[in-house]
């Protein structure tokens, strides 16, 4: 393929990432009253787990090699991946169930647009994003005492990386588990079950606290630790960032391949709730 | 001479379904076969033709449709639209088709028809002229400019099914697919829908495919028909001529709670379709006085007042009757001017059932 070529289909996808935006924010905005009630409870649910990490920290100075303000910054950073995950690909993935679901795939399907990327990228909440997100993470940056942190450039750095690559193998991990709708006509449960252990599950408890085996499994098979326990550990230096990046970053690569096979196998099994 | 643009040779989709086992083997070891939709069909359609694709529920019309617009991949035979094979889904394809489902909406419920058509601007590259040239037009001529900055969800059916309308022709596109697209609509909306595609379709000559149950949306709006049976075609000619080969015939089919005979059935009409539980009859126009007479005595008994065959409430009415008398009335459909009937039965009353009634 020519560069010119790439250009324009980068140039494409831009515009409809763009539109898509416009899109979202116009539905976000459609109900305005029913918003309020996503940042309180998000923020509710912030506060109380300030005040768990404190009550766990009150009788122990270190777990898993992690201390208090540490353990903050891990749980900044876990906020960060739940919010993104869930506005940036959760409502998506949920939205493809439900058009599988109820053949309204067959609208989208006809659009002249690259279908697996319009798909996955209409609807991004971004207004909802910023309104529920920034409160409740707002305490917990305040929460942080951030000069007794040791934060090295590089390792920040390493770490928005591997935070961009482990959102993206979750999303794919999250992904795979709503195809099955293809087949089985609904897989909403499935979908809920991948999104409570990646979102759950991976953003509990940081990467020292896991074994070896452990680490591996929950960074490969199931990716759920990267976007969360890689990059904290990374930015703190507590492992390498450079071998946490890479292994991220092939993950990530490997995910985005599954991923175009997996809709591509899905696609031709499609056949469309009748009418 | 005429350029066909839509080419089908031995079109073929099969779906797998379920076989029906006791619960745990059908958890453990579920069991499938083939069932054919779509069964060897082949036909052309020129450029600027309007063909209607008519037939009962799950002969295979939408099928159809849905591969020609790429939704589905065919199970094997080729087809050919516009030089593309539809399943790739080009974006020169879809650029060039409308696709407008009567059951589906094409629009955001929480978002203006106006928010919706600037996101399909968006998505085709309309030109900021052309496409408020388009909308006006086009709103004008289903006389809905004044929805256009009303939300989806609050539209009537009507209302939102001809901005569903525009939404699919602000592209331009060549061939504009219609899957029963005036479905549940009262007649003023039918009939505005009806004369505006075909208003469209010689304006523009924009070629129309169109799946209906409506007798009406065919006569108005399509030259040509397609009657697919079974997922094979039955017919394929114009109108005209398909009301003069079947109008004076009633198909009558029979589900049957028993096996019967073939003879039995036979003495009420010709056997033209035959499955192990029910039959189809073919019955002639001089027939129909003598076996029809439980159906037309009580039509002209309850419904006087109806000066047409009445439809649903008959339907309704018979439906009630027949089941106090110990018949199970299952289905009935208008097609083509013939009714076709699913009744079931039982073997006992079969006599009973075409004889005169006693009411």
């Amino acid at each position: 393929m020519k560069l010119s070529e790439y250009r324009s289909i980068l140039k494409q996808r831009f515009e409809i990432v763009q539109a898509s935006c416009l899109f979202a924010f116009r539905k976000e905005v459609a109900y305005a009253g029913n918003n309020w009630a996503g940042v309180i409870s998000a923020t509710a649910y912030t506060l109380s787990m300030l005040l768990f990490v404190n009550i766990i920290f009150g009788n122990t100075k270190q777990i898993a090699g992690y201390s208090h303000n540490d353990m903050l910054l891990y749980f900044y950073v876990a906020q960060l991946t739940y919010f993104t995950n869930w506005y940036l690909s959760m409502i998506n993935i949920h939205e493809l169930t439900v058009d599988v679901n109820q053949g309204h795939l067959d609208m989208v399907l006809t659009k002249p647009v690259p279908a697996l990327f319009y798909l996955t990228s209409r609807n991004i909440g971004g207004f909802r994003f910023f309104v529920e997100a920034f409160p409740p993470t707002l305490a917990i940056v305040f929460s942080i005492n951030w000069p007794a942190l040791s934060i090295s450039p590089t390792n920040l750095v390493y770490g928005i990386f591997i935070f961009i690559f482990g959102a993206i193998s979750l999303h794919v991990f999250e992904f795979l588990a709503a195809l099955p709708v293809f087949w089985l006509g609904e897989s909403e449960n499935i979908v809920d079950l991948a999104g409570f252990i990646g979102a759950g599950s991976g953003i509990m408890i940081p990467l020292e606290g896991f074994s070896r085996p452990l680490q591996f499994a929950l960074g490969t098979i199931i990716p759920v630790l990267i976007s969360t326990a890689f990059t904290t550990s990374a930015v703190l230096g507590k492992t390498s960032s450079r071998f946490l990046f890479l292994w991220a970053f092939i993950i990530a690569l490997i995910a985005v391949i599954i991923r175009k096979l997996a809709w591509n196998f899905a696609i031709k099994n499609y056949t469309s709730a009748s009418s | 001479m005429n350029h066909p643009i839509i080419k089908i040779d031995r079109l073929q989709k099969d779906y797998s379904v379920k076989i029906k086992q006791s619960f745990w083997k059908n958890a453990f070891f579920p069991k499938y076969k083939a069932i054919s939709a779509v069964n060897d069909i082949s036909f052309y359609i020129d450029r600027g033709e309007s063909v209607a694709l008519l037939g009962p529920n799950g002969a295979g019309k939408t099928t159809t449709m849905k591969m020609l617009s790429g939704l589905l991949y065919p199970t094997s035979g080729k087809v050919d639209v516009l030089g593309f094979f539809p399943f790739d889904r080009k974006n020169e394809y879809l650029k060039r088709i409308g696709l407008v489902m009567g059951n589906r909406s094409g629009l955001a419920w929480d978002l203006t028809p106006n928010q919706n058509f600037e996101l399909a601007k968006k998505i085709y590259g309309i030109s900021d002229h052309d496409f408020l040239e388009r909308v006006g037009r086009l709103t004008e001529m289903l006389d809905v400019e004044k929805f256009l900055d009303k939300q989806v969800r609050k539209l009537s059916l009507g209302e939102r099914m001809k901005l569903e309308l525009v939404a699919s022709l602000l592209h331009n596109p060549e061939i504009l697919f219609l899957d029963e697209p005036t479905i549940g609509l009262d007649i003023i909306s039918k009939q505005r829908i009806r004369s505006f595609l075909r208003d469209i379709q010689r304006e523009s000559r924009i070629t129309l495919l169109l799946t209906s149950h409506d007798m009406d949306d065919v006569k108005k709006v399509s030259d040509r028909v397609i009657v697919i049976n079974h997922g094979q075609i039955v017919f394929d000619d114009s109108m005209p001529k398909l009301l003069r080969n079947y109008q004076d015939k009633k198909y009558l089919t029979l589900v049957l709670t028993e096996t019967v005979t073939s003879k039995v059935i036979e003495k009420f009409g010709k056997i033209v379709d035959k499955k192990p539980l029910s039959y189809t009859i073919e019955i002639s126009k001089s027939g129909q006085s003598k076996n029809c007479r439980y159906h037309g005595k009580f039509a002209r008994r309850r419904y006087r007042h109806y000066s047409r065959p009445p439809g649903r409430n008959y339907r309704r009415h018979v439906h009630r009757q027949t089941k106090l008398r110990g018949y199970r009335f299952s289905l009935s459909i208008l097609l083509l001017n013939t009714t076709v009937t699913a009744i079931s039965v039982s073997p006992n009353h079969i006599e009973k059932f075409f004889a005169p009634p006693t009411i």
